[in-house]
């Protein structure tokens, strides 16, 4: 009988703590958030993209005809056109992460010989949301923050065929950290010059990819790699 | 002798009567307690809404992201989203824009107890599911007082950082919920995900 009554209470309990507690005077406050995040976006621009003895070209002198250019003041900046058009130099944009914006450059030289130059010049402009830093390059699956930034003796000598020989010798003119804000573009240039000791009948061929972070995460390591 | 008992008998009822008669007519006077209840309101409402990013974006502290510019690109937007009947804010829209990694606004909500009834917070915390916590980091500060008395208000920061592993051009969101109980009937706050 006592085990009755206990039970009996102790629901009763439950119950009445269920109402009390269903019952507790409230009041509720909200508050809804959105995160909309913009969007890191850069790309070379296909138009402004030009180079000196492009493939094709007629034979003749100005910076639209097919003679070629020679390196005769290095390593002073500048060359001078000659008289043949024996090599010639082609250059193709690539979108290499297909968001249809093309960010990688392969450059190709064809029948060139030591002192042979080129110059390739390029526009890239901020087609995201957010202010981006021009952060580095990288050639050939090297990277690199600063390219002769002051003389051009200073430029980077690359080994296209590793062959532990340079091949060619580029200079950047230098837009490492420039910002861009949306909607902003540079002008990016770089000269090659083929060296001495490149290799005899080689299509001598590279690629290109330029990075940009956004400008608040924008550091130089203190060395370049 | 018949009539005798007859006269008694009418005497007894007389008698009755008149006994009655006076206790029909005792003196007494009766108090009466009218009782109302009225009883109070546990009501509170947002009463101000600020955000830290003001100008130049604010930046995640101790971090390698830098501002050093000042620059404005981000912006966060409070603004009241649900009235009450009374006009009284209860539901605040946070909006972030063009958001990016180490961005690192500091949402501050003011609450302010507009009932009768002191209350406390009896608990806090995202509903419908959290939040990605691969993109976003939240921080929720909350008083270590709850305790509101009528027209008492109390300041709760939202922290919200976006992380390096956000994703470009995408909407998160998450819903906070706070409920004030009165003060009597909280032990302490609990926290809801």
């Amino acid at each position: 009988m006592n085990r009755i009554y206990v039970t009996v209470l102790a629901t009763l309990l439950i119950i009445v703590g269920l109402l009390l507690g269903a019952s507790m005077w409230l009041d509720i406050l909200r508050a809804n958030t959105y995160v909309d995040t913009g969007e890191l976006d850069w790309e070379i621009v296909q138009g402004p993209t030009i180079w000196l003895d492009a493939c094709g070209l007629q034979p003749g002198f100005g910076s639209y005809k097919g003679n070629d250019w020679n390196a005769t003041y290095l390593p002073s900046p500048g060359a001078l056109q000659l008289d043949k058009d024996v090599g010639c130099t082609h250059v193709a944009l690539i979108d290499s992460d297909g968001d249809g914006d093309m960010d990688t450059m392969n450059v190709a030289l064809y029948n060139v010989y030591p002192w042979y130059y080129t110059h390739i010049a390029m526009k890239v402009h901020n087609d995201g949301s957010i202010p981006l830093k021009i952060w580095r390059v990288i050639i050939d699956g090297q990277y690199y923050y600063e390219l002769n930034e002051h003389a051009l003796q200073q430029g980077v000598e690359l080994d296209l065929n590793n062959d532990e020989a340079p091949d060619i010798l580029i200079w950047w003119g230098d837009n490492f950290g420039t910002q861009l804000h949306p909607c902003q573009s540079a002008d990016i240039s770089f000269d090659l010059t083929v060296l001495q000791s490149a290799p005899q009948n080689t299509v001598l061929s590279f690629t290109i990819s330029l990075q940009a972070v956004q400008w608040n995460e924008y550091s130089v390591p203190a060395q370049s790699p | 002798m018949k009539a005798l008992n007859t006269v008694m008998g009418l005497a007894l009822a007389g008698l009755a009567i008149l006994a009655l008669g006076t206790a029909m007519a005792m003196w007494y006077e009766t108090l009466l307690v009218n009782t109302y209840v009225e009883t109070g309101e546990v009501k509170v409402a947002w009463a101000d809404l600020k955000c830290s990013d003001e100008g130049p974006d604010p930046q995640l502290p101790d971090s390698d992201f830098h501002n050093d510019e000042g620059k404005d690109v981000a912006q966060c937007i409070v603004e009241p989203e649900v009235y009450d009947e009374k006009g009284n804010v209860v539901k605040v829209n946070i909006t972030l824009v063009n958001a990016y990694p180490g961005y690192n606004p500091v949402i501050t909500l003011t609450v302010e107890n507009i009932g009768t009834i002191p209350v406390k917070l009896l608990n806090y915390g995202f509903t419908d599911g959290g939040y990605d916590n691969q993109a976003l980091s939240v921080t929720i500060t909350v008083p270590e007082d709850t305790q509101l008395h009528p027209e008492g208000t109390h300041d709760i920061t939202i922290n919200i950082a976006v992380l390096q592993t956000a994703s470009e051009d995408t909407d998160y969101s998450f819903e906070l919920e706070f409920t004030y109980a009165q003060w009597n009937e909280v032990q302490s706050i609990t926290t809801v995900s």
